[in-house]
């Protein structure tokens, strides 16, 4: 019963302790955060104050205070790092994917963190797919007012293809050929080619409200969402054995009607050739003449194996589809397949970099900040203190040198490397007038000469 | 036994409650051991010490630290019958005001003796041996009577860099430092200046701090008053230090030196001749699951009147990793080396162990 009611004490102990331990925690934060406004409401001028509350209110989750009083660090400092990406943080916070890349952006101007720099440009890569979404939505979303806008018939965009394949293993050549195409049209500097994960996003957020074949309604729709004058709108068809066809429709978004159909015919084997000379009949279709330059730098092309090109395009499916993890594998396993296939390792470099930026936070952000000169302003904003913790890391230093105790030799041997000791700081007085603290002395002797009085 | 880890973990919370005024205790216990020479003249010199050091931040300005250390320490061979000491240090009581937005800090520095100042005749080998400059025993002294210190340090930022300067004087009372038989010496210890520069700046993602501290002392004086009254002089010291910390994506590297310069002064009968220390090392870092490890190397060189007196490479391995609330940081070196007795062209052998294990409660 003795042990029990011990135990009991201890649990309770414990629980006091917690408590006791949350509530000092609550009231140190609530001083840091009312010395940072105090300080700010005396010099409201000052970036350092305007920095310093700006980290305060992101740490309290005050987003909307963050973003205000960060801001007004960079209006008047756009050279601060630290104010340009917690304003970043912060905008993230509020759900502002776009101004959130534009600060972050600006960080990596301005910033002075390679790992930082680094975590940030991840975070950039899975911001720029969650934009992309974020766009398609909101072009959904105001979709009545974009009814009545005429877009430039140089701006082309291309669809997504559809598979029409007796073997469902083809199916994910539909990202890869349309991949293909708007590389390959985008080489003509006579017009502006949207990315295909850009027209990718719509699509399957067109998808998601309304379901149903891409017909030209559908895809003068999309154009529209784009502000696409021209799309290209293709397929893909195999109908079992080596025969692979590519066959397409060129919808004016502004009429509503189609343009032109454009297609090529060719083997499995040959499907790089086939698309070449649809990527030409398209051409041909949107009015452009092919110069001589890109006709021979599409001849030249040089064309990846069938099985890197698959595993490249189902790489391209899996990044549509958020599977990250996959595409990574499957873009490196194009590359082994082709080892000269350089979008392959282009695009799973991208892939690992979106799928390391997606995990990236706040707390993820200040560990990479670290005890640097950047990290040691957070540290310190977050302590309730505008003075760079380096300033006082200085002064620590100078106090321990010209005051030392033994507090000082233990801190440094904390904070310190394995050195087998710290360097000489006090002297011992006694030792130093006698001789004995010679280590190779074999005798140590003292003799006190007492005189006769 | 079993519920000790339990017991420290809950003295550790009301520490860590005490409002702004967060304390923390360090504390380092740490085993020296230094066998110099070969064969019957071989002589060891052992310390082992448990330092303590309490902080506590009273204000958000003032911060006051106190420690003290417990030490032992056994000087055996060399022809020696063999000398102990044994015993608390001096206290130490420090106080820093925190002025002007935490530019400026005012220090103010009490050496409290309670340690072993008066030293009989036996354990006087044992007490000067531990102040050795080169082997750098963790308590350099037992105890050197009552000392008051004070200071001012100032900082800020020039450009990239952060520029510190300080300036301290202590001044020191007379105590009973020996004693043989029934006779004393009275001593006297000079009073110090300092003067400290300080710079540090990021590297990179890193940081380079340099140092430079400069000390000077009045005479000592020895039976003051007294008809064999005499005076000994400790040349000024120089001291530089520099560190570069770069940090990796794998993990850290630090490279650090520091030089010790004393200049030439006298002792009791004898003139105390200059000499100089430089010191080296560099450490690797990396976190290895929960434990973040750190083997090093260093290399110390020492030199006396112009002679080379000894040098020592040190190789190690420190441990750092969080259990119970405590941050622990075991570690353990080995050295071999030379040293060269004054006057003399032929060297002894040394070597060293050292064994530290450094716990931070907070």
């Amino acid at each position: 019963m003795a042990r029990r009611g011990a135990f009991q004490m201890v649990l309770f102990a414990g629980l006091v302790f917690s408590v006791a331990g949350t509530v000092r925690a609550q009231g140190a934060t609530d001083a840091a955060l009312a010395r940072l406004e105090e300080r700010v409401s005396r010099s409201p001028n000052s970036v350092k104050a305007l920095r310093a509350v700006g980290v305060k209110y992101y740490e309290l989750k005050r987003y909307q205070d963050a973003k205000t009083a960060l801001e007004a660090a960079r209006k008047i400092d756009p050279k601060d790092g630290v104010s340009a990406l917690y304003l970043g943080l912060a905008n993230e916070g509020l759900g502002d994917v776009s101004a959130a890349r534009e600060a972050y952006s600006a960080y990596l101007q301005v910033g002075k963190n390679r790992s930082v720099k680094r975590t940030i440009n991840e975070r950039l890569v899975a911001l720029s797919r969650e934009e992309l979404k974020l766009q398609a939505q909101q072009a959904v979303a105001n979709e009545q007012a974009l009814r009545g806008a005429q877009a430039p018939g140089t701006t082309v965009a291309v669809l997504p293809f559809r598979c029409a394949c007796a073997d469902t293993a083809l199916r994910p050549l539909e990202r890869g050929i349309a991949e293909l195409v708007v590389s390959d049209l985008a080489r003509e500097p006579a017009l502006t080619v949207l990315e295909r994960d850009r027209m990718q996003a719509i699509a399957d957020e067109i998808r998601l409200s309304q379901a149903g074949q891409v017909d030209a309604g559908t895809a003068t729709r999309a154009g529209k969402l784009v502000a696409a004058g021209r799309i290209v709108n293709g397929q893909i068809v195999a109908g079992g054995g080596a025969q692979l066809n590519l066959a397409g429709a060129v919808v004016n978004t502004n009429q509503g009607d189609i343009v032109g159909n454009p297609s090529a015919q060719g083997t499995i084997d040959e499907i790089f050739r086939t698309e070449r000379e649809f990527v030409l009949s398209t051409f041909a279709q949107l009015g452009v003449t092919v110069s001589p330059e890109v006709r021979r730098a599409l001849e030249e092309r040089r064309a990846p194996s069938f099985q890197a090109f698959l595993a490249y395009s189902r790489g391209l499916m899996a990044e549509d589809e958020g599977r990250l993890d996959d595409a990574v594998r499957l873009f490196e396993s194009a590359r082994t397949l082709d080892p000269g296939f350089g979008a392959a390792l282009q695009r799973a470099q991208q892939a690992a970099a979106a799928r390391s930026g997606a995990q990236v936070t706040g707390a993820t952000v200040q560990q990479a900040l670290g005890n640097s000169s950047e990290g040691q302003v957070v540290q310190a904003a977050q302590r309730g203190s505008t003075t760079d913790i380096t300033i006082n890391t200085t002064l620590t230093n100078v106090v321990g040198a010209v005051n030392p105790t033994i507090t000082t030799t233990v801190q440094n041997s904390t904070g310190g490397t394995t050195s087998s000791s710290t360097s000489p700081q006090t002297r011992n007085t006694t030792a130093e007038t006698t001789g004995s603290d010679q280590p190779a002395q074999r005798v140590g002797q003292l003799t006190i000469v007492i005189r006769k009085p | 036994m079993r519920s000790l880890p339990l017991l420290l973990a809950l003295a550790a919370a009301p520490l860590a409650a005490q409002g702004p005024g967060d304390a923390s205790v360090i504390s380092g216990p740490q085993y020296v051991n230094y066998k110099i020479g070969a064969g019957a003249d071989q002589k060891t010199v052992t310390q082992l010490s448990i330092p303590i050091a309490v902080i506590v931040p009273l204000t958000e300005r003032l911060t006051v630290d106190v420690s003290t250390a417990w030490a032992r320490s056994d000087v055996s061979g060399g022809g020696l019958g063999g000398s102990k000491i044994n015993g608390l240090t001096d206290t130490q009581l420090r106080a820093n005001l925190s002025m002007f937005e935490g530019t400026a800090i005012v220090t103010l520095g009490l050496n409290v003796p309670t340690g072993m100042y008066k030293v009989p005749d036996g354990q006087q080998e044992a007490a000067g041996q531990i102040g050795s400059n080169f082997l750098l025993y963790p308590i350099s002294s037992m105890g050197s009577g009552a000392a008051l210190t004070g200071g001012v340090a100032l900082a800020r930022s020039w450009g990239e860099w952060n520029v510190g300067l300080g300036a301290s004087f202590r001044y020191s009372s007379p105590f009973d430092a020996f004693q043989v038989q029934d006779q004393v010496l009275r001593f006297e210890p000079g009073s110090e200046t300092r003067l400290q520069v300080g710079l540090d700046r990021a590297l990179g993602d890193g940081r380079i701090t340099l140092g430079a501290t400069y000390s000077a002392f009045a005479d000592d004086r020895i039976n003051k008053g007294m008809p064999d009254s005499t005076t000994v002089a400790s040349g000024a010291r120089l001291l530089g230090q520099a560190t570069i910390y770069m940090p990796r994506d794998w993990g850290d590297i630090t490279l650090s030196g520091w030089n010790f310069y004393r200049a030439k002064g006298r002792q009791i009968g004898a003139v105390a001749p200059w000499e100089n220390i430089a010191n080296g090392n560099l450490a690797i870092g990396f976190q290895l699951g929960d434990v973040y490890v750190q083997p090093s190397g260093e290399a110390r060189v020492w030199m006396r009147d112009g002679e080379s007196a000894g040098a020592l490479g040190t190789g190690g391995i420190r441990l750092r990793f969080n259990a119970l609330g405590l941050s622990v940081n075991p570690s353990v070196t080995y050295s071999i080396g030379n040293l060269y007795p004054a006057n003399s062209t032929t060297s002894l052998d040394l070597t060293g162990l050292r064994a530290t294990l450094l716990l931070r409660l907070r």
